[in-house]
């Protein structure tokens, strides 16, 4: 058995504790049950667009800011065209 | 004066820097040190440890977008500095930092204090506090953006002739 199979044994062993734990404070099972809940409680599309959009926006904006604008208003090839150079000759 | 073009790839990872440093502040300074707010503080109130724990939940996940913004930046500076072709230029680099740090705010700002409302920046203030502190959060972006765009001028203005702040650094292969 490699080195790389022993290791990937260990993994169920690290993460039992993370599929079962009790609550910290009380040491109550019902603990389990709201982490499970947690998600689809919260999970909406208000809530994933609350967080997805703003990176979104940001990776936009990113993209605007460095898009060849004067070369694209000015009717020049953008460096987009030009990473297509000599495909037609293929 | 150096070519803005052959700054991208350093503005690119400034950006992303700066977008994932101003995640981490607003994370780490206003969610945990001073818990003034959380992901969703405005529609599960953290006084109750089922509330407080879905508002962990969702904290988490935004520092996991902050942290990949992050190395995805770092990642893109090591190139930068292996290929060894892209002047590095500190007041640039600093500048696009600024600039993404103020575009995550004002981004960030809009869409979940003003748009959706999912948290305000003191969420436990009400009325007209809250909103002053939601604008004060925007008109931080914006300031930061305007330093951005100055220092990033300012740099590509003033490296005309200076050698030492437009040399290409030779890559290193260890």
């Amino acid at each position: 058995m490699g080195t790389f199979s022993r290791y990937m044994l260990l993994l169920p062993v690290v993460f039992a504790p993370l599929r079962s734990m009790a609550c910290p404070l009380c040491h109550s099972s019902t603990a389990d049950e709201v982490r499970a809940g947690l998600v689809s409680t919260s999970l909406d599309g208000i809530t994933m667009a609350a967080l997805i959009l703003p990176f979104t926006l940001l990776a936009v904006a990113v993209y605007a800011i460095e898009f060849d604008w004067r070369d694209f208003l000015k009717g020049h090839r953008t460096r987009f065209a030009r990473s297509n150079e000599g495909l037609e000759e293929l | 004066m150096i070519d803005a073009k052959k700054l991208r790839p350093l503005s690119i990872a400034g950006i992303l820097i700066g977008v994932g440093m101003g995640g981490f502040i607003d994370g780490i300074l206003l969610h945990q040190i001073f818990q003034v707010h959380n992901m969703l503080s405005n529609r599960y109130f953290p006084d109750t440890l089922v509330n407080e724990q879905i508002n962990m939940f969702w904290d988490g996940l935004f520092h996991a977008f902050t942290w990949i913004a992050t190395a995805w930046g770092i990642t893109l500076l090591w190139k930068i500095a292996k290929r060894g072709e892209t002047p590095l230029v500190t007041n640039f680099f600093v500048g696009s930092m600024a600039l993404g740090f103020g575009l995550f705010n004002l981004i960030e700002g809009i869409i979940d204090h003003h748009v959706l409302q999912v948290h305000h920046v003191v969420q436990r203030s009400t009325g007209a506090t809250q909103v002053f502190w939601d604008l004060a959060f925007l008109a931080s972006g914006i300031v930061l953006i305007g330093i951005g765009v100055y220092l990033r001028r300012h740099a590509v203005a003033t490296s005309q002739g200076s050698s030492r702040s437009t040399d290409t650094r030779r890559p290193v292969h260890v």
